[in-house]
């Protein structure tokens, strides 16, 4: 094996831990760290009551 | 006698050979360094080595623990607003639920917690009598008023229905009228079949009046 096979094992070893660490780190940052039970808690709800309906109702005889 | 004599001045060969080997192995090697190609190579592979080592060991789990915790600021904060903006939900709808508490019940009314089919077939009763309507024959399918929840359905419904037929003779009008409150009744009444017959040979206009229809209860 010569000098120039070293170096480019060398470089490609380089190379690839480079793309590990930009991965890794991409990773990371695209990665939410909020849990399934949190994401439940901040599940909207909406706030209106049908009033048609409950109109409605108020005509219909009991 | 002898093997144990000889046996040293072996071992002092070997030796020598060895420290030859490795005298003409390290001139080798220096001379090898002397060169320059073989400098500048040698320092480029060194390099390259200890970045890709410090990379893995050093870099990248400071790195990544940076924007771990830029991510869980970041992640903490839109949780904050989101939780923020759902206690402000949950005011106004606790205001709005305080408002029309006194108007849930009808809600209760029109689709109870139970098929409460005994009170529905009360109200049926009072509105056929009020109309002056002759009630020939009253049946349930898949219901028995003596048997607790005799309704048709699985636990994943959320919705129970109860379906009924109803066989009725009057007056064209008062038979209208009939059909008329049914559905304007509180408690929900779908109506599925309506069927209308009058006999052209009778002398009074009695209508036979043929009702198949459905009501609707929670599964609770």
């Amino acid at each position: 094996m010569n000098s120039k096979d070293l170096l480019f094992i060398s470089i490609v070893t380089f190379l690839t831990t480079i793309a590990w660490t930009v991965y890794d780190i991409y990773h990371t940052a695209v990665t939410s760290t909020i849990t399934p039970v949190q994401q439940e808690l901040i599940k909207p709800i909406n706030s209106e009551f049908d009033q048609e309906t409950l109109e409605l109702l108020r005509t219909k005889e009991v | 006698m002898n093997k144990q004599q000889s046996s040293p001045a072996k071992h002092d060969t070997e030796y020598d050979i060895n420290k030859d080997t490795a005298a003409k192995g390290h001139e080798a090697v220096l001379a090898l360094l002397s060169r320059n190609d073989v400098q500048a190579y040698s320092m480029v592979i060194f390099s390259l080595l200890a970045l890709a080592f410090f990379s893995i060991f050093a870099i990248k789990p400071t790195l990544t623990s940076f924007f771990d915790l830029q991510r869980q600021i970041a992640d903490a904060k839109m949780l904050d607003q989101e939780l923020t903006t759902k206690i402000r939900m949950l005011l106004r709808v606790q205001e709005e639920y305080y408002r029309i508490r006194e108007d849930l019940v009808m809600i209760d009314q029109a689709l109870p917690a139970d098929p409460a089919f005994s009170s529905l077939l009360k109200k049926i009763e009072q509105v056929t009598a009020d109309e002056q309507t002759t009630v020939s024959t009253f049946t349930t399918e898949d219901f028995s008023l003596l048997e607790e929840g005799g309704t048709h359905m699985t636990k994943d419904d959320e919705i129970g229905n109860v379906s009924f037929s109803l066989e009725t003779d009057a007056p064209y009008p008062n038979s209208e009228a009939l059909i008329r409150r049914l559905l304007n009744l509180r408690r929900m009444i779908f109506i599925n079949r309506l069927e209308l017959i009058s006999n052209e040979r009778s002398t009074t206009p009695v209508v036979q009046m043929e009702i198949s229809a459905q009501t609707f209860h929670l599964n609770k």
